[in-house]
């Protein structure tokens, strides 16, 4: 439990770390444009993530603080508070001095750093300091006189101490701070020199393709030396065969270094499902399915925020309090259920609750209230699901910690829009919601094996291969109007030829048995007869273009050894078009 | 592999309007010369079960996977491989295509002037030639690829596979 938590901690804090820089970027973008409500929005779910984040690995104090510059920021949104000078100067002051915290926790994970002071600050913008904002720059005037809060500090410095001296760190910074005025203290400097922070860097997702891509090449690059080689004197030949050690290295690496399985963040949501249910006071049980899914590593990276505020969305709006459920009569614990898995060259997660549903006609109530849509707007029930996801959007009447402000279902969305991925609602009245993100593989590696049939060879993914077996004869009979039937150790199972599933209207003479690959898929078992197995393979799917993508049966395709593509197949796919009635019967069984 | 073009005629007069011809059986042919990436020789393709006849099936371009189609057997001309056959790789955002035609031409520049309306022909679809233009010696038929077989074969890969 200590490595988990210790291992999620190191998470967050890449990732805080990483936000902090994004904000400061928003921060300094709002003083030449104060008025761009874009950038507002990016700040508003930066902190919004910040603080969430902080609480799911237990920095709660840094969760409270980003409550506190959360409210501030809300007061911008809203225009209550002109962005000024002094605005943005706390702005960048609390960044900063995030900036600082975050060191020390990264040192030490224990590490207390008092920001007393600095809340006092924003607090005291939050409340409604009206005069003072307009003066210019003068420091003083960030903390109005009459706004001293009563929770502020006894470290709270004069305000004149200016820009970084008024944050005592307590602990690892022990030198006096109120000499900094520096733009960037020092102080930080030695827990990161104590410990690398480049452990782990962020690529761009592009660069990492350009890598794929042209590895992808050099493979096949040496493939073709490899066959012209063999004449040429015995020092080419050694090379050759080195040069095919590198470049397989080479391809292992820059593989591996995308694919992660999405356990790591299954398990933060455990401990967020426990957190936000135990302030709640509900009682609700997370089960996972499918963590040793893999996912391309910046898919999951961007996957994080938007499943917490899933998540904590399912708890707090999904799930209903104990009496209310056991008044519907239902199981005073609830249940929310995460699952991975892949769906036709698609990367699916849903996140299903138990809970109350969604009611349509409370959304467009709330929604024409909060003048999100003209009250004279008819909405589907459908758009009027999606409405959840429009900034600003809150079914609460009040703010919490958890919940209320609108952000966290936009950040959803933003995200999930920014990997190329959607989202469907699922959701009835008293049932329960089910939200199912479908996000493309772009460059998912499965482990394939690859079968030939006929002319061409296709790579059936490993996972859907439960075993293969060569049939003897009288293990297969024909069953008039259900078709070849296999007996596998007393088992019926219907049983396809591959060029049947891939070309059904072609009729060809009966084959001798070969080898079939058994497949027990999610509505049912079966066998296919390929006509030979090549070998196995890990492969890099590539996706077919645009112009094939209603073309089901097949998730993709990935290049061979040889520098030829093949189709990836999705058997159970291709056997429910082969026989569409028997599968209509099953399904609705 | 990429091959040498022809010469270049009428690129004084107009350099951003120029087309890339080429032929499909007796016919000569032009697309936008914006629109090709680049020209390639007849690769090993790999079909795909359950496509319309005229996609040829997919191919390995430097780790791109990119569909390969058939201009002549989308357009009803007879196919026939030779040495001079090529593939055009053609930049439709948001996909590539590779064409399939007899051979690369030239580049041509035409004048506004030298570009004719299309004719009313009965009962075919005449709806991706863009225009004509008319030399001396033969007749270009400028197309839009797009149309010739961009959004009318994505529906119909929809329609093959709900069959």
């Amino acid at each position: 439990m200590a490595d988990f938590e210790q291992e999620l901690r190191e998470c967050f804090l890449d990732e805080a770390t990483q936000m902090v820089s994004d904000a400061e970027q928003c921060f300094l973008a709002l003083e030449t444009r104060p008025d761009d409500p874009e950038i507002i929005d990016q700040l508003f779910r930066l902190a919004h993530n910040l603080k969430g984040g902080g609480n799911g690995v237990g920095f709660l104090e840094l969760g409270a603080f980003m409550h506190s510059l959360e409210s501030m920021l809300l007061r911008v949104k809203k225009r209550e508070l002109p962005v000024t000078r002094p605005v943005i100067d706390l702005l960048l002051k609390s960044n900063d001095h995030l900036q600082r915290w975050l060191g020390a926790l990264r040192a030490d994970h224990g590490a207390v750093v008092e920001s007393a002071a600095l809340v006092a600050e924003v607090k005291a913008q939050t409340a409604g300091a009206a005069a003072p904002v307009e003066t210019p720059l003068a420091a003083a005037s960030v903390v109005p006189p009459k706004a001293e809060p009563p929770t502020s500090a006894p470290s709270a410095e004069p305000p004149q101490a200016s820009a970084f001296g008024d944050v005592p760190l307590a602990a690892e910074f022990a030198e006096p701070p109120p000499a900094a005025v520096a733009p960037a203290p020092p102080a930080p400097a030695q827990p990161h020199a104590a410990k690398p922070a480049d452990e782990s860097i962020r690529v761009s997702l592009a660069r990492l393709d350009k890598l794929l891509t042209f590895v992808g090449e050099l493979v096949i690059l040496h493939s073709v030396l490899k066959e012209q080689g063999n004449a040429a004197n015995p020092a080419i030949r050694k090379t050759i065969i080195q040069l095919g050690k590198a470049t397989k290295s080479v391809q292992d690496v820059s593989m591996s270094l995308r694919m992660i399985p999405i356990k790591q963040s299954f398990q933060k949501m455990q401990r967020i499902v426990r957190d936000t249910s135990a302030s709640l006071g509900k009682m609700i049980n997370l089960k996972t399915e499918g963590e040793s899914t893999e996912v391309d590593k910046t898919i999951l990276e961007a996957l994080g925020d938007p499943l917490m505020h899933l998540v904590r969305n399912a708890c707090d709006h999904g799930i209903e309090s104990m009496e209310g459920r056991m008044d519907a009569g239902k199981d005073p614990e609830g249940e929310i259920l995460l699952r991975a898995f892949h769906q036709s060259g698609n990367l699916v997660i849903e996140i299903k609750d138990n809970g109350g549903g969604m009611d349509p006609a409370r959304l467009r109530a709330k929604a024409v209230e909060k003048g999100i849509i003209a009250p004279t707007a008819s909405l589907s029930d459908a758009e009027a699901y999606l409405l959840i996801f429009a900034p600003g959007f809150s079914t609460k009447a009040e703010v919490t910690d958890i919940s209320g402000r609108g952000v966290g279902m936009d950040v959803v969305k933003t995200n999930i829009d920014a990997i190329s991925g959607t989202i469907e609602i699922d959701t009835e009245l008293g049932r329960g919601t089910c939200f199912r993100i479908t996000l493309p593989l772009t460059l998912a590696i499965i482990d394939g094996m690859i079968v030939r049939c006929g002319m061409g060879r296709y790579v059936v993914p490993l996972t859907h291969v439960h075993e293969t077996i060569r049939p003897a004869a009288n293990d297969v009979h024909f069953v008039t109007g259900v078709g070849p039937v296999f007996n596998l150790r007393g088992e019926n199972l219907p049983l396809f030829h591959l060029d049947n599933l891939l070309q059904p209207g072609l009729k060809s003479a009966p084959k001798e048995l070969s080898t079939a690959i058994v497949v027990r898929g999610q509505t049912r078992a079966f066998a296919v007869m390929v006509d030979d197995i090549v070998g196995q393979a890990q492969v890099v799917i590539k996706q077919l273009g645009l112009e094939h993508r209603n073309l089901r049966g097949f998730s993709g395709s990935a290049i061979l050894g040889d520098g030829m593509p093949a189709l990836i197949l999705e058997l159970e796919d291709l056997s429910l078009r082969a026989l569409p009635q028997a599968v209509k019967t099953r399904s609705a069984a | 592999m990429s091959r040498q073009l022809g010469k270049t005629s009428h690129a004084k007069k107009h350099s951003h309007d120029r087309y890339l011809s080429f032929s499909l059986g007796k016919e000569e042919y032009a697309i936008p010369l914006l629109a090709v990436r680049e020209v390639i020789a007849m690769p090993a393709v790999t079909p795909i079960p359950g496509s319309p006849a005229h996609f040829l099936g997919i191919m390995n371009l430097r780790g791109q996977v990119i569909s390969i189609v058939d201009l002549r057997l989308k357009l009803g001309i007879k196919p026939e491989r030779s040495d001079e056959t090529a593939v055009i790789i053609c930049d439709l955002a948001p996909v590539y295509i590779g064409v399939v035609v007899d051979a690369i031409t030239q580049v041509i520049g035409p004048a506004p002037d030298e570009l004719s309306e299309k004719p009313e022909m009965q009962g075919r679809s005449t709806e991706h030639i863009k225009a004509i233009y008319r030399t001396e010696h033969s007749l270009v038929l400028l197309i839009d690829v797009a149309k010739a077989l961009g959004v009318e074969d994505i529906a119909r890969a929809v329609k093959t596979d709900a069959a």
